[in-house]
């Protein structure tokens, strides 16, 4: 197994929703009977946690559209599963040898590139080829635009992307694709916990402080204790000194 | 086309306008369409919408999203294309209607500045 980025090996062991798709009966509109069902069926859970049901079904549609594309053969399997205040969407099917290597070079890019760079290269490069036919429409081949969506995911709705590169029992090529979506609860438990870092801190220091201070009060009395007994000595030596 | 006319694509999910009178390509409903070879009347009646403009020495096209509920990635693709066109024709401006009550709005639309930064892009 290759992976490209924070991929979850147990997202399809923890998913809280497994769909399977025969690809015989995944037409087009496949991707938006599903997206919309999803949409509807986690509303709840997602108002829960602030996120919008609408950018799920962006998701969902995203990554079933480019699995209808780039399947081919046998399912399409879905899972979908609520992990560190974020939602993990998980979509996984066989591909061609051919594809599988395309498919790997568009995901290296998508991780490791600036992302509104890309979106201005992807852009720019569609407009000059605007006329020419898609690439998705030959036999093999990955459109132009592929990423694009996946490209807007992370650039638009803060999503993190991880791919894995399998092969199955039968020794066929299998892409999974993984995006999580962040919920805005965990933005904002980071940045309670970047509060909470700062305050230990302050409070780190106010202990050195006060560390700092006992052994300074400490010192100060063994200063007037030394004072003390120079005192002592110095009335027992006028003493001697009489006698 | 003159004044009055108006230019259509409908389907039972979405909506295609264009109307001269108003300057204006309205697009409504819900677009998930197959890449851009299932995109290209679109394109083309916007096209021919900006060419409306351009040559009747308008000096601004508006493209109102604000009915338009849903866009997949393709679809982005396909206004960023319109951008570069309306850019690449120089004379003719372009404001960009939009709604946050659709949620791909605010976050989808406002690369359109880098493109084209005198766009006016008012998502309300």
């Amino acid at each position: 197994m290759s992976v490209l980025g924070e991929f979850n090996s147990n997202a399809q062991r923890d998913a809280e929703l497994l769909l399977t798709l025969p690809l015989a009966l995944a037409p087009w509109d496949a991707a938006n009977r599903v997206s919309v069902f999803l949409e509807a069926w986690l509303s709840g859970a997602l108002l829960a946690r602030g996120m919008a049901s609408a950018d799920v079904n962006f998701a969902v549609n995203e990554l079933m559209e480019n699995a209808i594309k780039y399947a081919s053969e046998g399912s399409i399997e879905l899972t979908l599963g609520f992990e560190n205040s974020g939602l993990r969407i998980a979509i996984s099917h066989p591909v061609t040898a051919d594809r599988a290597q395309r498919y790997r070079e568009i995901a290296a890019t998508l991780i490791t590139d600036d992302a509104s760079e890309l979106f201005a290269q992807i852009i720019e490069r569609n407009a000059e080829s605007a006329n020419a036919p898609s690439l998705s429409a030959q036999p093999g081949g990955v459109s132009t635009g592929a990423g694009l969506g996946l490209l807007s995911l992370k650039m638009d709705y803060q999503a993190s992307l991880a791919f894995a590169f399998t092969l199955d029992v039968m020794g066929a090529p299998h892409v999974t694709t993984q995006i999580w979506l962040p919920s805005p609860d965990s933005v904002y438990v980071h940045s309670l916990a970047d509060q909470a870092t700062r305050q230990m801190r302050v409070a780190d220091q106010a202990t050195r402080q006060m560390r700092l201070a006992d052994q300074a009060t400490r010192q100060m009395r063994l200063a007037d204790q030394a004072t003390r007994q120079m005192r002592l000595a110095g009335r027992r030596r006028g003493k001697e000194n009489l006698q | 086309m003159n004044a009055n006319s108006s230019e259509k694509i409908s389907t039972p999910d979405f909506e295609v306008r264009f109307t001269a009178s108003e300057r204006c390509v309205f697009l409504q409903g819900s677009l998930r369409l197959n890449a851009a070879p299932e995109y290209e009347p679109i394109a083309e009646l916007m096209e021919s919408a900006l060419q409306h403009v351009a040559s009747s020495g308008q000096s601004i096209l508006v493209v109102d999203l604000r009915a338009l509920k849903f866009l997949n990635s393709s679809g982005i693709n396909l206004l960023y294309q319109f951008v570069l066109k309306v850019k690449k024709i120089g004379n003719v401006g372009l404001r960009v209607l939009g709604s946050s009550s659709n949620a791909w709005q605010p976050k989808s639309l406002s690369n359109m500045v880098k493109f084209m930064p005198a766009i006016e892009l008012e998502i309300a």
